[in-house]
């Protein structure tokens, strides 16, 4: 019996093995620590005292990439945002081939990618469409859909089947899984887009990068990666829903009305945590 | 009276270099011979048997091509290979458990 509990032991040894050596996830979290350290130089701010007749009551063509205030360019910071997320997404795709040429053996990254894009459009087309919906089908919708008795039940449906499609997918390899995994970010970015709605910090984009780590770390059944992006998602989460420079004024930081220290407030804890977890990768590699 | 867990090892799956070559490339979307050689530390032609016979039986796809002037042959498990592997496993664990219990 001892030849098959040692032969057990040895492909246990060759599933770490391949394991260890098609993990790459330093790169993505490198690439977007820097993007997301460097997102705050798009923040340029309207001065309140001197320039607040100058204010344009727009957020640009991405507003869940923007926060609703004071913004010089908000274009610029929309665009930023929409082209970090899909040129880190092929960088990171390009990345894992690249890595799996010179070593031999590559992670599947299809399912990461699918939530990564369903996440996406669960904020950028959802809002629209379902506002666009009820305008055309109810004469007395007054365009908001930050309305409780519209917004809240999404909320709960959409939470609902998030977390009904993330426990199929659970229990599915291949295709499928990768459908129940799109499903439940869509359905996630949804829900939050609901919750969100309340809120207007516009830092949605560090959601979906959250999402596209938790994918990679599930993907890549990596301990290190699945705490960054743990760590990274309730970072994410605070800086959408609370006003962190609040902490910062405490610790006697004050960003007065200035976007750009506003912006680099909360982006400087979120930054930190992937690069932090970037180098604590690299160094494991090396070891 | 149950059967016995060697009623469930498979004749093809059933050998420790299949099963070290089946069991990489579950882990991995495709994983490329020289990294199968290395690692299962197999001559060439040895290991072209494997996988002959593993992707006759519909176990793996087998994908051969170039990087830049090199020839480089992939192999990826199949829906039945991850199967078969999946059952394999079950199988050796269980005649672990009967003789250990």
């Amino acid at each position: 019996m001892s030849d098959t509990t040692a032969l057990l032991a040895d492909l246990r040894k060759l599933r770490t093995r391949a394991r260890m050596d098609r993990q790459a996830h330093a790169f993505p979290l490198f690439l977007f620590g820097a993007l997301i350290l460097l997102a705050p130089v798009c923040y340029a701010s309207y001065d309140p005292w001197t320039e607040l007749e100058l204010v344009p009551n727009d957020r640009g063509p991405f507003p869940q990439f923007t926060p609703g205030i004071l913004l010089k360019y908000p274009e610029l910071v929309g665009w930023y945002w929409a082209l970090t997320i899909v040129g880190g997404l092929w960088l990171t795709g390009w990345w894992y081939r690249h890595r799996a040429r010179r070593h031999g053996v590559e992670t599947d990254t299809r399912m990461p990618t699918a939530a990564t894009v369903a996440a996406l459009l669960g904020f950028l087309v959802w809002g629209p469409l379902f506002s666009t919906l009820l305008e055309a089908g109810f004469d007395d919708f007054d365009g908001s859909y930050s309305t409780p008795a519209v917004n809240l039940p999404i909320l709960f449906a959409a939470a609902a089947l998030a977390v009904a499609a993330g426990l199929w997918s659970g229990r599915r390899t291949g295709w499928s899984r990768t459908a129940g995994v799109a499903v439940a970010a869509f359905f996630a970015a949804v829900a939050f887009g609901a919750l969100g709605v309340y809120f207007s910090h516009g830092y949605a984009a560090l959601v979906i990068i959250a999402a596209a780590l938790l994918a990679l770390a599930w993907v890549e059944r990596s301990a290190l990666l699945t705490v960054t992006g743990v760590l990274f998602t309730g970072v994410a989460l605070l800086v959408n829903l609370y006003n962190v420079e609040n902490v910062f004024y405490r610790l006697g930081w004050d960003s007065g009305s200035d976007q750009q220290v506003v912006a680099v407030q909360s982006l400087l804890p979120a930054g930190i945590v992937l690069v932090v977890g970037g180098v604590v990768a690299v160094v494991r590699q090396r070891r | 009276m149950s059967d016995h867990p060697t009623n469930g090892l498979s004749d093809v799956v059933h050998q420790r270099h299949r099963l070290g070559i089946l069991t990489i490339a579950a882990e991995s979307k495709r994983v490329e011979f020289s990294y199968l050689k290395e690692a299962l530390e197999l001559t060439g032609g040895n290991l072209s048997r494997h996988l002959t016979v593993l992707v006759d039986a519909g176990l793996l796809d087998m994908e051969k091509g170039y990087d830049g002037k090199r020839p480089k042959t992939w192999v990826s498990i199949t829906h039945v290979g991850r199967q078969a592997l999946a059952e394999e496993i079950a199988a050796l664990r269980a005649l672990v458990a009967r003789h250990s219990g």
